[in-house]
């Protein structure tokens, strides 16, 4: 089926792969944004994200969260440790065990993003109702079971 | 679509949000626009990293050629102004597309100072195997939403779109 046939035949399956595109798009203007604005990468964000909100957590936790080797998220995290977002901290049950956990400053860098994230939220929620909202998170939900299938 | 920070805060501030949550029925959704969001960003991520290992194009590589397949063929600064990137940074992104022989830079036969970017058949077969895929998966999605559902995700997802591009400074959306 060549690009103009599969238009034609699945009008609204091309309407989705448009506003996908649209929303791939977006998300890597998104994401420059962040970068622009706090020098650091999406992913050094979720991963400031991810232990502001669940807490003090082990590299290895955090390597299996992200799907990122420990090499990598190695020098990932020493860089943001250099920029005092995160520091690693002895664990006070087993000092053995370190955790990284947020700086004042990447809570701080956190804050402010998430206020921007609010923002978002909100036009969100002014311009999609109960049923739209449901059909997003479903949506979204089976596409990423697909993916993973298809992986 | 390296990562998803974006969308996983999206959810996890609407999520978060107890002043949004006291007073908002739709509170009860927005806790599952967490978990859902984070599920998504991550098999993007897998999906992304899959399509790679494929066709050696990132998702930013594959957008720069469906643009050219589907648009017709461009100038570099119209590509460049479409995606907003450097002109330099797409002058790297064109030659590699070239040395893979999925573009052709052509001279304009009215005016030769001016190159236009076209896919070549090799480009056009291969973002066309990239639309196969996501047909496919599209064609699956549907089958397991009711009609309603789906068209209602398929104008959430553009809602989205916009809520995200709306928040940006103007500076990084123009």
């Amino acid at each position: 089926m060549n690009l103009v046939e599969n238009k034609a035949a699945n009008p609204e399956l091309a309407k989705l792969e448009k506003n996908l595109y649209d929303l791939a798009d977006i998300y890597r203007k998104h994401q420059t944004y962040i970068k622009t604005k706090y020098k650091i990468s999406a992913l050094d964000m979720e991963i400031l994200q991810l232990v502001i909100v669940e807490g003090p957590k082990k590299m290895k936790e955090i390597g299996e969260h992200f799907q990122v080797k420990l090499s990598t998220l190695t020098s990932i995290i020493d860089k943001i440790e250099r920029k005092r977002l995160v520091k690693r901290v002895n664990s006070r049950h087993d000092r053995r065990v370190v955790h990284l956990a947020a700086s004042p400053k990447g809570k701080q860098v956190y804050t402010d993003y998430s206020n921007h994230i609010q923002l978002i939220a909100k036009m969100l929620q002014t311009s999609l109702d109960d049923q739209q909202l449901s059909a997003l998170l479903e949506g979204l939900d089976r596409l990423s079971q697909l993916v993973n299938a298809d992986d | 679509m390296r990562s998803h920070a974006g969308l996983q805060a999206i959810s996890l501030a609407l999520y978060n949000s107890l002043a949004l949550k006291a007073m908002n029925p739709k509170s009860d959704i927005f806790q599952g626009i967490e978990s859902s969001f984070m599920r998504f960003q991550r098999s993007i991520r897998r999906h992304e990293s899959s399509w790679q290992k494929k066709s050696q194009l990132s998702l930013l590589e594959t957008m720069i050629l469906r643009f050219i397949v589907l648009e017709g063929p461009q100038k570099m600064k119209d590509v460049s102004s479409k995606f907003e990137i450097k002109l330099s940074t797409l002058t790297s992104v064109i030659d590699k597309f070239e040395r893979s022989n999925l573009l052709i830079r052509k001279q304009t036969e009215h005016d030769r100072r001016v190159v236009l970017l076209h896919a070549s058949k090799k480009g056009k077969k291969l973002f066309e195997s990239y639309r196969t895929l996501l047909a496919q998966m599209f064609g699956q999605l549907k089958s397991h939403l009711p009609d309603k559902q789906f068209s209602h995700f398929v104008e959430a997802v553009f809602a989205l779109h916009f809520a995200i591009s709306d928040a940006l400074p103007k500076s990084d959306t123009e």
